[in-house]
């Protein structure tokens, strides 16, 4: 597992790769960074709101939404692409299928299953009388939601959003499909440069991938170490 | 007149039936126990009061005004302005004790002062003025009790639901807190519907016990 990671390292070499990596793709990393977040931020609000449902039994035909979400996200990515393609390129949807929104869309169509099946899993941890205890004390369904639901299920919600933002990082089979002109993620920017881009070049993208990745992850790692340590203090 | 009436309630869980075509009538200010061994409907009649469930057939009146009917919930818990003590409790870990009571006060809009005044008054009152800053987890099972107690009352419910409150208590702190409750109620003089299956619990707290077994009420 380690070796290929050791090898890209390796075949990157020095900055002067690092630099004209930047130089080619500096953009889409950027819009790779910005369409994960917005894409694991939606996912975690749709996953959310649609494992709440399911937990709850309260929306009928809940069996039927999950299974749907899990089957889209079982399906490969160009089916899920294509099945975009064909739904969203008509001149009326335009307005969404030539902007990034469409990327968005198919992040949210693919991967809901994730945040949805997470927040099932982080709910079904929470006694019901936490929720009914804010009910009998007035408190209407978005407060109850805020205030005593999502903090006590954070962690799942953490967990959620950081595996949001990794698969809308990675996804590459939708995003080929439907990304607008000129709006390429960085996965997609390294396989249209690996047909003609150096080496060291495709591997030094490849690190800045893999940073990318564990970015997230590092920053909250970093945060909770921080604050134990302020607890502790 | 009755403060809360079930009229011909019948509820069922799947296929299973757990109450039977049941009819009463709560008088204000009493302290009204139903005791029964566990699976004997109890329960279920405290969840219907308190809306989180609806009566499949029959329907639920709270002070004259109709909240439930034949499977449908007319006014939810939150307006129903009924307050609940859990078995588990229920105090929110992740707010202090202060928090927790002033909870429902800030759901309800009341101005920070108000809030801040009523807070005091009712961690004078259960004696837990010193625990204010306090998490749940850093309480006793007494004093956790008090706070349970204390989030429910600060609201002044007309009726106070208590499920086995009790329940995870040793004897000793159970006799002193069934006193404890016995006194508040007078004091404040709501309404009180509580759970247990235990009868000397029952005798202790009640103005008026009501027996159940297998759904119905025996006598």
């Amino acid at each position: 597992m380690v070796v290929p990671i050791l090898t890209l390292f390796i075949q990157a070499g020095g900055i002067d790769a690092y630099a004209e990596a930047l130089r080619r793709a500096g953009a889409s990393l950027q819009r790779s960074l910005v369409y994960s977040v917005i894409g694991a931020t939606l996912l975690s609000i749709t996953g959310f709101f649609i494992g709440y449902l399911i937990h709850t039994r309260a929306l009928c035909g809940w069996r039927l939404v999950d299974s749907l979400t899990i089957l889209v996200f079982a399906l490969p990515g160009t089916v899920v692409g294509i099945g975009l393609v064909s739904l969203w390129n008509t001149p009326w949807t335009n307005f969404i299928y030539a902007t990034p929104m469409i990327i968005l869309l198919g992040y949210l169509a693919k991967y809901t299953a994730l945040t949805s099946r997470i927040t099932v899993t982080t709910l079904a941890q929470i006694p019901p009388s936490m929720e009914e205890a804010a009910q009998v004390a007035g408190a209407g369904w978005f407060r109850r939601m805020g205030l005593i639901v999502a903090p006590l299920a954070r962690r799942g919600l953490i967990t959620g959003w950081l595996v949001g933002y990794v698969f809308s990082l990675r996804d590459t089979a939708i995003t080929m499909l439907v990304y607008p002109a000129g709006y390429e993620t960085l996965p997609v920017r390294i396989f249209t440069l690996m047909a003609n881009g150096s080496a060291p070049l495709i591997a030094a993208l490849c690190v800045i991938m893999i940073a990318a990745t564990l970015l997230p992850a590092g920053i909250l790692g970093v945060l909770s170490v921080g604050m134990t340590k302020e607890v502790r203090a | 007149m009755s403060i809360v009436e079930l009229e011909s309630v019948s509820k069922w869980y799947g296929t299973e039936q757990v109450l039977y075509g049941l009819s009463l009538e709560i008088v204000a200010g009493e302290r009204v126990v139903f005791l029964g061994p566990s699976g004997c409907g109890k329960s279920t009649i405290l969840r219907l009061i308190a809306g989180f469930i609806a009566p499949d057939k029959g329907g639920i009146y709270l002070s004259g005004e109709i909240v439930s009917r034949d499977g449908c919930i007319i006014r939810p818990p939150e307006e129903r302005g009924v307050g609940m003590v859990f078995q588990d409790l229920a105090l929110w870990p992740h707010l202090s004790v202060k928090g927790n009571i002033e909870f429902g006060l800030k759901a309800k809009g009341m101005e920070k002062n108000d809030r801040q005044r009523r807070i005091e008054a009712m961690l004078e009152l259960v004696g837990m003025i010193a625990y204010a800053h306090r998490k749940p987890g850093e309480l006793s099972g007494g004093q956790q009790q008090r706070v349970a107690l204390a989030r429910a009352l600060v609201l002044e419910p007309k009726v106070l639901l208590m499920d086995e409150p009790l329940f995870n208590l040793d004897l000793e702190l159970n006799v002193r807190l069934r006193r404890e409750i016995v006194e508040l109620q007078e004091k404040l003089g709501f309404t009180m519907v509580y759970v247990t299956h235990d009868k000397d619990e029952a005798i202790e707290v009640a103005t008026c016990v009501v027996t159940m077994k297998n759904g119905r009420l025996t006598d």
